[in-house]
């Protein structure tokens, strides 16, 4: 059955004056002529609304949606063209199909007819000042902004690629003089290469920003102006279309009105503020207010930018009492600090001595310094009962003694009691140079299992002494202005000692050359090792690929890491006879899955073994390392056999040329690509 | 003999751009290390690049971690002193190219990089850093008395 089409009648009239119009009505395959008095009547299917425009040698038109029955008015202006010649990338195809869409005072966006010929463009707009945008498919859109009336005459040139657009205002008005940021995510935790990519737009005076040539991928976008909150969004370019923002709106900056109970510190001395913002690409923090709480526990900060902060309450010795994330969102935010005080008192002794010394409490809760008198007792308050780490120093000595996991519990009457009360051991003795006199400048690390428990200044004797170190095996070295010392080990019991002496040596100086195997020397190429002692070295080679750094004490051989810009990383040793590195294009890639915390995996090469973060390339500041991946990290390192250990276990790994070799520290199986 | 030990001074070296009043440095977004022929001498013989920040004018430039800047408009670093280097890169203003002849891996190249202007935030850092300069400075010039 064919259903024939029922017509009715729309009737359009056309706002000409003060000019005349000639031309004809469209509306599909239907044409009706305007009469002299500038009116029309066409008949349009009823079924639906039907688009109708104006085809004039002279006038110009918005399309009009007509309905069936009903009377339309057709705003209409003199017509004019603009164009000119037409660029087009090279290899692209002469035919390319242009879109048009003007805006104006009075005029919604609106569609135009724009065409294009090989070599050149045109597109037919009212007689009015306007802002033209033309676009076609796979290239960026071209923004014409204030064409007058009298302009005919443009050049178009097309590029390809992904852009961003958009908008920048406050309160639905355009601000100008407004930085646009582009950033891929990736740079966040990706290559140097997506670094280069950050983009940034002044805005114009109209608030608009475009980026070109924007590879597709996810970005943030970030607008800033002074005396403005910070705009920011995130969004997805596609491959060779515009992504349109909106607007970003930039309010005016918010403020923090802090209330502090009790208004005074333990001491009754006023409350500090540490405002820092939290950074939304790597979560750093950067310092933006400090002050200090008025009599009543009043601190207010205005200029703030809106987003992420972090906020500290400290004591007047600089012990952090209260912490807390803030989420700025509002004009002002009204925050009240009840800060937590548990008072605290006790003694400090090694074995029956008491101790004068400042005693330094760390924990997540906070950060409070103490000091016990002669008689090694001392008073004071922190934030918050449970297990602290305790640095007991005494001050005269210049010597300090690290203790983990003190307990502190609050007891009925909200106090604590703490006693320190440090083993009876003692180190003593000096340090010499090679020619047996003394050493004065420097320190003395007690270590235990890689940890620091207690270290020591040196005296002007160059003697030292150390009290209250937990007995068992312990390895000692000093670290001085005239080198470094060889590690010495000792093993301590209860109510024991140890008197030794340190023997300090300048050592010996390597100097050799990074190159490529054609003897080309390679710039700027990182030499990390690890001397004598425990001292990380990490230098640069320079223009000719030349290095040097001294070995440390009685040391003829370093083990070497070198990270160069378009190599593998390369674990080596080299000597005095042999101490020039040759650098080889071919690589591998060793992936290692690991835990989010500590301890963290090293790597094995031969007897060479480096924390592996030591593999890592330079990054640009702030950065998470490029090597990062979702479960670990992935290294371009020269291929061979390597070994990734983590709490006394190792895994072996084979990294072929061009293949990934994949080891989880969490499970025992190597897999091989 | 000279020992050719080499010693890095790490400098924030945020150079600057100027209006017409202003006497900012120009901002070049990179962190550099002085490279000295020999722990006894304040001579400076080349830079590396140490610190780029993303989206900075060294990084649109195209200067990378770990370039080793052996020229600074054609002329050949060989500053005397970090008061010779400093002022170099003091003399950096918004807007005006500097080339750098860059030793990258195998390769001599020139990165054009035109410093921005600091951010009153910026121009703070590099004020800070320069009274720290200071310090070292006068250390060196000790360094050369008898």
């Amino acid at each position: 059955m064919i259903l024939a089409p029922v017509f009715l009648a729309a009737v359009v009239s056309i706002q000409t004056a003060p000019f005349a119009c000639n031309g004809e009505l469209i509306a599909g395959d239907v044409r009706a002529r305007l009469s002299d008095a500038g009116g029309a009547t066409i008949t349009v299917p009823d079924d639906a609304e039907i688009e109708i425009v104006l085809d004039s040698a002279d006038c110009w038109a918005a399309p009009l949606v007509a309905r069936e029955g009903g009377a339309s008015t057709m705003r209409v202006w003199r017509r004019r063209e603009i164009g000119g010649p037409l660029s087009l990338p090279r290899g692209s195809r002469s035919e390319v199909v242009l879109r048009g869409e003007i805006s104006a005072n009075g005029l919604p966006p609106t569609r135009v007819t724009c065409s294009a010929s090989p070599n050149a463009w045109r597109c037919v707009l009212p007689q009015i000042p306007l802002d033209l945008k033309v676009s076609a498919e796979d290239f960026v859109p071209v923004y014409f902004w204030d064409l007058q009336p009298g302009e005919r005459n443009r050049g178009l040139t097309l590029e390809r690629g992904g852009s961003v657009s958009g908008w920048v205002g406050a309160d639905g008005a355009p601000l100008d003089g407004v930085r646009v940021q582009l950033t891929p995510a990736a740079v966040a935790k990706a290559n140097e290469r997506d670094a280069l990519r950050v983009q940034t737009r002044l805005a114009s005076n109209r608030g608009f920003f475009q980026f070109t040539g924007v590879a597709a991928g996810e970005y943030t976008l970030t607008a800033t102006k002074r005396g403005r909150a910070t705009g920011e969004t995130s969004l997805s370019v596609a491959a060779n279309r515009e992504s349109l923002i909106d607007a970003l709106d930039l309010p005016p900056l918010s403020a923090v009105d802090l209330r502090v109970s009790p208004a005074l510190d333990p001491s009754g001395q006023a409350w500090q503020v540490f405002l820092h913002k939290r950074e939304l690409l790597d979560r750093s923090v950067r310092p933006v207010a400090q002050g200090v709480v008025s009599v009543d526990g009043a601190w207010k900060k205005d200029g703030l930018d809106r987003g992420p902060y972090l906020l500290s309450v400290r004591d007047a010795s600089g012990a952090i009492f209260f912490e807390r994330e803030l989420s700025i969102d509002q004009p002002v935010l009204v925050l009240n600090a009840d800060v937590a005080v548990i008072p605290i008192r006790g003694t400090v002794r090694a074995g029956d001595t008491p101790l004068e010394a400042e005693l330094r409490f760390e924990a997540e809760a906070g950060l409070v310094t103490l000091r016990s008198n002669e008689q090694g007792e001392f008073s004071g308050s922190v934030p918050k009962d449970g297990h602290w780490n305790v640095t007991v120093t005494r001050i005269a000595q210049g010597q300090s003694t690290h203790l983990q996991n003190v307990a502190i519990r609050k007891r009925d009457d909200g106090t604590a009691l703490v006693d320190l009360t440090l083993p009876s051991t003692y180190l003593e003795g000096k340090v010499v140079d090679e020619r047996g006199q003394s050493v004065a400048d420097g320190m003395v690390y007690v270590m235990r299992k890689g940890r620091l428990v207690a270290h020591a200044s040196l005296d002007s004797g160059g003697t030292f002494d150390v009290l209250g170190v937990e007995p068992g095996e312990l390895v000692l070295f000093a670290r001085t202005t005239s080198g470094d010392s060889a590690e010495v080990k000792r093993e301590l019991s209860e109510g024991t000692g140890a008197l030794l002496t340190l023997i300090v040596s300048k050592g010996t100086t390597i100097k050799g050359r990074v190159r490529d195997a054609a003897g080309n020397g390679i710039a700027g190429a990182i030499v990390r090792s690890i001397a004598a002692a425990g001292r990380a070295i990490e230098i640069v080679s320079g223009p000719d690929g030349q290095f040097s750094f001294n070995l440390g004490s009685g040391s003829e051989t370093a083990d070497v890491i070198l990270v160069a810009a378009g190599f593998p990383v390369k674990m080596t040793t080299i000597s005095m006879q042999q101490p020039d590195v040759v650098l080889q294009p071919a690589y591998g890639r060793l992936h290692v899955a690991m835990g989010g915390a500590p301890p963290w995996p090293s790597v094995r090469r031969g007897a060479r073994g480096f924390p592996l973060f030591s593999l890592f390339r330079p990054r640009h500041d702030s950065l998470d390392p490029y090597e990062i991946a979702d479960d670990g990290f992935t290294i371009d390192v020269e291929p061979g056999a390597y070994a990734i250990c983590l709490g006394g276990r190792c895994q072996d790994a084979i990294v072929r040329p061009g293949a990934i070799a994949r080891i989880d520290t969490r499970a025992k199986k190597v897999k091989e690509q | 003999m000279s020992k050719t030990i080499r010693l890095f001074v790490i400098l924030a070296i945020a150079t600057t751009l100027v209006a017409a009043n202003d006497e900012r440095p120009g901002w070049l977004g990179a962190a550099m290390a002085q490279h000295r022929v020999s722990s006894d001498s304040t001579r400076v013989d080349w830079l590396t690049v140490r610190g780029i920040e993303a989206g900075g004018p060294a990084a649109l430039g195209g200067l990378k971690m770990q370039d080793v800047i052996v020229a600074i408009d054609g002329k050949t670093i060989d500053f005397a002193n970090l008061a010779e280097s400093l002022r170099t890169f003091d003399s950096f203003r918004a807007g005006k190219p500097v080339k750098f002849t860059v030793a990258r891996g195998t390769a001599r190249i020139t990165v054009t990089v035109i410093p921005a202007r600091m951010t009153d935030a910026q121009y703070e850092s590099w004020k800070f850093n320069r009274a720290q300069a200071k310090h070292q400075i006068e250390a060196e010039a000790a360094m050369k008395k008898p």
